[in-house]
């Protein structure tokens, strides 16, 4: 995983500065998921990585479906994965081009895992005291899970408030049991 | 199922009323690989090197918990395990697990902890067998430590020290009279196996009974038997409450041997920033750049010479550098004025075992020019029955001889020039048949001075009694003791003073200095011994 964010970096910085000059950024984002996708797919999968299909093929496979949606530099840029044999880190060139656009348009995608729905004030007062603290537009995502117990927990990227009844308890019982 | 004490309600309801509850903010990762105890983790962005990281998993534990008793088994079970960061990389995070690491699984949760590894140190270590991660393993319980400190700590600066002046009396008379170690300082000991390195450690470790330094034994890569008979060995001549022992055996995991020796210069550090004195011994640290080579090119780092890492230099000069012998001022600024006027010191001995008696391989000569010198032993001198088994003639010691006991100083000074110019003629007279008086003499001088420097092993002596063994040497009382005679002489005039003049050795031990009226004592003393023809 790690690995492949290392190969896909480039593709990935490549391709938004194409999206950046075209004035592209969410039609590109579009075809990206649309590929990451279709990579992700077990069959496709199996293809790519099948030594008796050539690359023209795998490109061609990924052309056809996507027919409708890409032009020429979606066509040229799945041919040159294709030939580098790297259709398979779609995902990742995704992800990290997801990233960019994020940092560009200075957002942050947050996640927030309750475990009650919580009401429409409650969210519009968490989005603003984040807002402040982070200093960045907000795109929060938000998840239901009865695990939680009761609290919420944060996330933003790889960085955790956990202020949950589950995260508590775990503290306590870390604390009585020295 | 027994009840634990510290399970009444009262004290449970108390602990929980105490118990503050901030919302936790953390970073945390998923494990993307694992082999061989080296884990890949993608996400903790914010991880800082040699960070402790904690496996949020379901079992957990050490490999000794789990095959020991079910009960202790069962609490291991619940704890968390601990990892080490040492590869930081763009995307990802290398890291050691410490312990077992069979249970972690890929998509595991991984936490920042925020701090880095610390180890429990006090005064309540003492006469203690620890592991690398201060817990107990010799089986006598909990040890109630009220302070931890960070494994890796920042060696004191230039303005913090003091120069080496009081000696560390290793009770060994070729040590002490020709290699002095002061306290504070560095003095590496290195020979091939089997030629007595433990040994000498050990004695110093037993001749430290009445001293007041602290020892710190840590066994790196060692049997678990020999570390069990070492702990015997030490208990069996009462030299165990004065000492703890970090042992990581072979049988733990390459990041336990890692650690190790940090671990227990954590321990030694306590003492010498209370201004008190403690001896810290590393046996021994080629297992030590074993461990750390495994690591590092588990961790895919670059191999170089011997295919250790480049920074293996730097794993043992940090390591080294925080023994050292520190000023008051510095020890009534960390102690917050309770310690005032004292000085505190840390003297290390590592030790390292070279193969077939190459001392210019990679890890010997790096710890050799980080040291403040060197105790050389050699396998034919053990085998012709010299034990100690020092080479005097490559042994040096670059700072002790500022720290030697005035006594010994002055006695033992000649030794070395005597033991060369042995050597030398010892080479000639193979080829020559007759020799001139003065040769001969100079020859026998140099054979009983050998004899006398032999000594058994458990037996350190007193400074009192090194003086007299090398008094008789210094003033050619042996001159007419046959050669196979010397050491029963010696001893012998050991036991008579003991019996007879144990005021002028409590003289000696009480002011070490040598004077005329000593020197008179010492030869009105031997005299009458040899008038008594009882050796």
């Amino acid at each position: 995983m790690a690995e492949n964010y290392i190969i896909a970096r480039p593709y990935a910085k490549a391709i938004f500065s194409i999206a950046l000059a075209d004035n592209k950024l969410p039609q590109w984002s579009e075809i990206l998921n649309v590929f990451a996708f279709i990579a992700q797919n077990i069959y496709v999968k199996k293809i790519l990585v099948d030594p008796r299909i050539n690359w023209q093929q795998c490109a061609s496979l990924f052309i056809d479906v996507c027919a409708q949606i890409i032009d020429k530099k979606g066509k040229n840029f799945l041919q040159i994965l294709a030939m580098h044999k790297r259709l398979s880190i779609l995902p990742g060139i995704t992800d990290l081009y997801e990233e960019l656009c994020n940092k560009h348009e200075n957002t942050v995608k947050i996640k927030i895992i309750s475990a009650m729905p919580l009401f429409k004030e409650q969210q519009e007062k968490l989005q603003q005291c984040l807002q402040k603290r982070i200093g960045a537009k907000i795109v929060a995502q938000y998840q239901q899970d009865q695990s939680v117990l009761g609290g919420i927990i944060i996330r933003i990227g790889d960085r955790v408030i956990d202020g949950s009844t589950r995260g508590k308890l775990q503290m306590l019982a870390k604390y009585l049991a020295g | 199922m027994a009840l634990n004490p510290s399970e009444i309600s009262d004290l449970i309801k108390k602990r929980i009323e105490k118990f503050e509850l901030v919302p936790e903010e953390r970073t945390e990762g998923i494990i993307t690989s694992i082999k061989d105890g080296i884990v890949r983790i993608y996400g903790l962005s914010n991880v800082m090197y040699g960070e402790m990281i904690e496996f949020v998993g379901r079992r957990g534990g050490s490999r000794t918990a789990r095959t020991e008793d079910a009960r202790i088994a069962r609490t291991a079970q619940s704890a968390p395990t601990y990892g080490l960061a040492l590869n930081l990389e763009r995307d990802s995070v290398g890291a050691v697990v410490l312990g077992a690491y069979e249970h972690l699984e890929e998509g595991q949760t991984v936490k920042c902890t925020g701090h880095i590894l610390e180890v429990p140190v006090g005064e309540a270590l003492l006469g203690r067998v620890v592991n690398a991660l201060g817990k107990p393993v010799d089986g006598k319980g909990e040890i109630k430590t009220e302070r931890t400190s960070p494994i890796e700590k920042v060696a004191p600066g230039v303005i913090t020290r003091q120069s080496v002046n009081v000696p560390l009396q290793s009770g060994l008379k070729a040590i002490d009279s020709m290699v002095p170690i002061g306290r504070g300082q560095r003095e590496l000991i290195i020979g091939d196996r089997q030629t007595g390195k433990s040994a000498i450690v050990i004695d110093t470790i037993i001749n430290q009974k009445d001293s007041g330094v602290k020892c710190i034994y840590v066994a790196i890569g060692q049997k678990t038997s020999t570390i069990a008979n070492l702990v015997r060995k030490l208990d069996e001549h009462k030299a165990l409450n004065h000492t703890i022992i970090v042992a990581a055996s072979a049988f733990d995991d390459a990041s336990l041997q890692y650690i190790a020796p940090y671990a227990g210069c954590a321990i030694g550090e306590y003492f010498r920033d209370k201004g008190e004195d403690a001896l810290i011994i590393y046996d021994d640290l080629t297992k030590h750049a074993w461990a750390y080579r495994q690591i590092s090119l588990l961790l895919r780092r670059p191999p170089g010479r011997e295919a250790y890492p480049g920074d293996i230099f730097y794993l043992h000069s940090r390591l080294l550098e925080r023994a050292a012998c520190i000023n008051p001022e510095y020890v009534e600024k960390i102690t917050a004025g309770k310690v005032k006027g004292k000085t505190g010191s840390l003297t290390a001995l590592p030790i390292i075992e070279t193969q077939a008696g190459d001392i210019s391989a990679f890890i010997p000569t790096n710890v050799i020019s980080i040291t403040d010198g060197q105790i050389f032993l050699e396998t034919s001198l053990f085998n012709a029955g010299i034990r100690p088994a020092i080479n005097v003639g490559i042994s040096v010691s670059r700072v002790g001889g500022a720290a030697q006991t005035n006594i010994i100083k002055k006695l033992g000074g000649g030794l070395r020039l005597t033991l060369a110019q042995y050597r030398e003629l010892e080479a000639f007279a193979q080829f020559a048949a007759d020799l001139d008086e003065p040769t001969r003499k100079q020859l026998e001088r140099g054979q009983r001075a050998i004899e006398i420097l032999k000594q058994a092993q458990y037996a350190p002596l007193s400074v009192a009694e090194m003086a007299v063994s090398l008094f008789i040497i210094q003033k050619e009382y042996l001159a007419d003791v046959e050669l196979h005679k010397v050491v029963d002489f010696e001893k012998a005039l050991h036991k008579f003073i003991h019996d007879k003049y144990q005021d002028v050795l409590k003289e000696i031990n009480k002011n070490p200095v040598y004077s005329d009226e000593i020197e008179g004592k010492l030869s009105s003393v031997v005299e009458e011994f040899k008038k008594t023809q009882t050796w």
